[in-house]
């Protein structure tokens, strides 16, 4: 279980502060989705689930190690692992096989361990015949997997995105949020950051974040109902619940509470069955 | 900045590249210590044993020649200070003006020119046939003595490693820089020297600011995977075999000949 008790966190003395009195709990192997504008606090925040910032005020618990315990920050980073947004800043080795290595290689594990462990890892995210890749030369999508390897290597029991589809084409896009969706159904605790709700349609949780605080947290459905009755560029409506609503203007009776292509389509299609059954029975009176 | 060879692993099918990088090390510096003080018989050896180390790389005299090219205006300056600036017996001398070409000149220009040559020639052979992160494991294995002394030789290692993890990522920023300057008309290849430092400073301090950047960027993803002061391992741990104590004793044998030849 991760745990915020009243966290507020700032920069500096003389900056606002990013977090104000957070609140927050995440179940083991939940998919929790943070959506939010620029500069809402949502990269802030995760940077204290794997210690990497330490709140100015209240406590941030990793399974019940307060991340304020130093000595407690290995073993919170083994739990805790981070995948941030731009891969090429977090390639730490020269080889792909070296750069997912590398956080074993900090918890001291024998070297001959650490190259079946590399194998594994891997082999669990398609990157199989990689190992001596230089991982300048791979496609963002794949710099992206090798990173996710590079985390899952330490065993985690949560992963944290910070938008892990950013800058990827729509099929590097699937692979990863497929490759998210596995690790979730293993168990996997999942926190996924992302500015693109229409992603994170099959998440357990969406929060929502604004101004240093939580102002949402519930279902895709209700998270999406509540940004269709709000106003805010910075969050917008997904377009299938867009889409949804535009309908319903037009007189169809439908739900617009609705994020996924494939939800939307059902609807779609049971309000057509519907209305094409009634006209014919209409006909068949007449 | 890619036409720069020194210091990259290029030669991966080299049988070199399987001989321990310890064992190469301290091959460079054993010849570093022979080159400098060579006398004329043992120019002759050493010149020798480089080319016949060459042949059995498999490294292409090309190869070597483009590691040698960017030191090739350094050689060229000494050669001719030496040359011109040493006293001796006169080659050649212009009256009334203090020009004079001398045969100590010439020959010390000549050595110079020769231990440059070959200094960078070893060099550049060690680091084309060797990953860089093996280099990094066996510059950590030979520091680890200096442990006692306290000096995180663990961490030195590290540092060197992300110095050369760096190499590719500055190389792309500075072109994606220049690029980026050239989109917007800027003009690289105009002349003048102010012109030339005005095109220099209004890429490398972008350049600098976001290799800090980078660099915080990177020590957080560090951090994030545990990388802490501490015992550490590596992926690959060094290990003498057969091949590696045969080169160990080609390389005393030749340094004993040398030493022997002196000294006789």
């Amino acid at each position: 279980m991760i745990t915020f008790k009243d966290v507020s966190y700032q920069y500096s003395e003389k900056t606002p502060p990013v977090l104000e009195n957070l609140e927050l709990q995440i179940p083991d192997g939940q998919y929790v989705a943070l959506i939010g504008p620029n500069g809402c606090g949502k990269t802030t925040l995760i940077k204290h689930l794997n210690a990497l910032l330490i709140p100015s005020r209240g406590e941030v618990l990793i399974n019940g190690m307060n991340t304020r315990d130093q000595s407690c920050h290995r073993d919170i980073r083994c739990q805790v692992g981070m995948v941030f947004q731009n891969p090429d800043h977090q390639i730490v080795g020269m080889s792909v096989e070296e750069d997912v290595a590398f956080g074993l290689e900090n918890l001291a594990v024998p070297s001959r361990e650490i190259s079946p462990l590399v194998q594994a890892a891997l082999s669990r995210v398609g990157m199989e015949g990689f190992e001596k890749r230089t991982p300048f030369t791979l496609s963002g999508g794949e710099k992206r997997l090798a990173s996710i390897a590079g985390v899952l290597i330490m065993n985690p029991r949560y992963l944290v995105l910070d938008e892990p589809t950013a800058y990827l084409d729509p099929a590097g896009r699937r692979r990863i949020l497929q490759m998210i969706r596995q690790l979730h159904q293993e168990g996997m605790g999942i926190i996924h950051v992302t500015h693109e709700i229409g992603e994170v349609a099959d998440a357990d949780r969406i929060i929502v974040m604004e101004r240093g605080g939580i102002v949402m947290d519930g279902s895709p459905a209700e998270v999406c109902a509540f940004l269709m009755s709000r106003n805010n560029p910075g969050l917008e409506a997904p377009t299938m619940a867009a889409l949804m609503a535009k309908l319903k203007e037009s007189g169809w009776d439908l739900p617009t509470n609705i994020i996924s292509v494939e939800d939307a389509y059902r609807e779609i299609h049971s309000c057509l069955t519907r209305t094409v059954g009634n006209q014919q029975m209409e006909h068949g009176r007449i | 900045m890619q036409n720069f060879l020194f210091g990259q692993f290029t030669a991966d099918s080299s049988p070199l590249r399987h001989v321990d990088p310890r064992v190469k090390i301290l091959a460079v510096a054993v010849l570093s210590i022979l080159i400098f003080r060579a006398t004329p018989g043992e120019i002759v050896m050493i010149s020798l044993f480089i080319g016949m180390v060459i042949r059995i790389s498999r490294v292409s005299l090309q190869e070597i020649g483009r590691a040698l090219k960017p030191i090739a205006v350094f050689a060229i300056l000494l050669f001719l200070l030496h040359l011109f600036f040493s006293e001796g017996r006169d080659i050649f001398s212009i009256p009334l003006l203090p020009v004079r070409i001398t045969y100590e000149g010439l020959e010390n220009g000549l050595l110079v020119v020769w231990q440059f040559v070959a200094l960078v020639t070893a060099g550049a052979l060690l680091t084309m046939t060797t990953p860089p992160s093996t280099l990094v494991a066996a510059l950590e294995k030979l520091l680890r003595p200096l442990k006692i002394l306290r000096v995180p030789t663990q961490d030195l290692a590290v540092m060197v490693s992300m110095a050369l993890r760096f190499v590719p990522t500055f190389s792309e920023e500075y072109n994606r820089m220049k690029t980026a300057r050239i989109a917007r008309g800027g003009d690289l290849k105009g002349k003048g020297i102010s012109h030339k430092l005005k095109t220099a400073i209004s890429i490398v301090v972008p350049l600098i600011l976001s290799a800090f950047r980078r660099a915080d960027d990177l020590a957080a993803a560090m951090e994030a995977r545990g990388y802490a002061r501490g015992p550490r391992t590596t992926l690959r741990e060094l290990r003498m075999t057969r091949t590696d104590f045969a080169a160990l004793a080609v390389m005393v044998s030749f340094t004993g000949l040398t030493i022997m030849i002196r000294y006789q």
